[in-house]
């Protein structure tokens, strides 16, 4: 291609690049860019592989469950593309981590599930002077834009300097996700990158696509102060990005606390997921009740001790504890942190 | 206030120079909320125009919205010309 030619190419055999998150949108970007022929490619994830993640992450097979995705897709990665280098890095991202290894690579990609991800990785790429490539879905819908640009400096800050409330924000299968969403955002996402490699980006945008209304949709955006920014490396180090997305509550409870818990004293287990999700959850005095029930719902359970709200990853799990403890003001109500992806009952 | 989903209406000769139709577009779980990925409505300014949409759709209240007014994303309220486009966009969490 004219824009790519042998010069093209060399730059982007010569670059670096990291991706947070190796699931739905982190796939489609690892595939593309290793067939774009990346020099080398690192993925950041914690996390195993489940079945509930086949249908749209792409590089696993049933076989991998439970292997962690980072390592399973650097092997399929590399068998595919040979010429590149392919890292796993089978870690959460922190602001620690975040300040060591961003500096080691040419550009970000957030293939991140959660909104204070992305404002430590905007964070981060804003102090350590990194471009990163925002990208995220929502039903039939994924955004993406090109963030701390050379050229453009807006940042995810400048689309929302308050982040949004937690509970407004749905992280995981209560609407549901089809796989062309994440699929389609994250080839945009990889060729954003390829064309800052290329230097070929248009900045300062916002992209929406909706495939349901086959509206594409961009934003022009402007760079703003913001005050609550960390503006040094050891304010960073200090800024809680949890706490400030209201992902953090002071009633929650680790998988590990209450695998203890149930072990000395009465608790009941409220499992706010759909009757399909999967695994199931097999603690005792467990009631099942899917959240767009909950509030019409009436429980049987004491007006007394201590209830667990969970779900699969903690997030509607938080909606489903504000509800129960207006309604049960006596009963101690506790959401279980990082739901059943955590838990992992034997 | 006046919301026009498609048929013609008739508005008095003062709204043409106090107020403008414009078309507003709702993204993401806003669309959801207002049951339209678009709507015509007559409003003055960006402010005017939430709170018909907050009276309409109080649920929109407690959402986070990132405005723009002709694709250009607006912070601080602004008059509305007629035939301004109005793009409402919520954050998008998933990956």
């Amino acid at each position: 291609m004219a824009e790519i030619g042998v010069e093209g190419q060399i730059a982007l055999q010569q670059s670096s690049v990291l991706l947070i998150g190796a699931g739905g949108l982190g796939c489609p970007v690892a595939q593309y860019l290793g067939g774009a022929g990346i020099g080398k490619l690192a993925l950041m994830d914690f996390d195993t592989i489940d079945e509930s993640n086949l249908h749209r992450q792409l590089l696993y097979q049933y076989a991998d469950i439970g292997k962690l995705k980072t390592e399973v897709a650097a092997e399929r990665l590399t068998k595919q593309f040979p010429h590149s280098s392919f890292i796993s890095i089978p870690n959460a991202l922190d602001k620690q981590n975040a300040l060591e290894l961003f500096k080691v690579y040419d550009i970000i990609v957030d293939c991140t599930d959660s909104i204070s991800a992305r404002y430590l990785i905007n964070d981060a790429c804003f102090l350590l002077d990194k471009p990163w490539i925002y990208g995220s879905v929502n039903g039939f819908s994924g955004q993406w834009a090109v963030f701390n640009h050379p050229q453009n400096k807006v940042q995810y800050r400048d689309l929302f300097p308050i982040p949004p409330n937690a509970s407004e924000m749905v992280n995981c299968n209560v609407n549901g996700t089809v796989g062309v969403v994440p699929g389609f955002t994250a080839t945009m996402q990889a060729t954003e990158c390829i064309k800052y490699i290329l230097q070929l980006s248009k900045t300062g945008f916002l992209h929406t696509l909706d495939a349901l209304e086959n509206r594409f949709y961009s934003l022009k955006l402007a760079t703003k102060i913001h005050e609550n920014q960390p503006k040094t490396q050891t304010d960073f180090l200090q800024f809680s990005y949890p706490e400030y997305c209201g992902e953090t509550n002071q009633m929650e409870i680790t998988p590990k606390a209450l695998l203890e818990l149930v072990k000395i004293q009465n608790v009941w287990i409220i499992d706010v997921r759909d009757e399909d999700e999967m695994p199931v959850c097999t603690i005792k005095n467990t009631i099942h009740i899917p959240l767009k029930l909950l509030e019409i719902a009436n429980l049987e359970i004491p007006d007394s001790g201590i209830a667990v709200t969970l779900c699969q990853t903690g997030i509607r799990s938080l909606k489903a504890q504000k509800i129960l403890q207006l309604k049960y003001p006596k009963i101690q109500i506790l959401n279980l942190k990082g739901g059943m992806d955590q838990l992992k009952l034997k | 206030m006046r919301i026009n989903t498609g048929s013609f209406l008739l508005f008095p000769i003062s709204d043409l120079y106090l107020n403008a139709m414009a078309k507003v577009l709702f993204f993401g779980e806003l669309k959801d909320i207002s049951g339209h990925a678009e709507l015509e409505l007559t409003a003055g300014d960006l402010n005017a125009l939430m709170n018909c949409l907050y009276e309409k759709w109080p649920d929109l209240k407690s959402k986070t919205i990132l405005k723009a007014i002709n694709q250009t994303v607006v912070e601080e309220n602004s008059v509305l010309h007629a035939a301004d486009e109005v793009a409402l966009m919520p954050p998008f969490s998933g990956g």
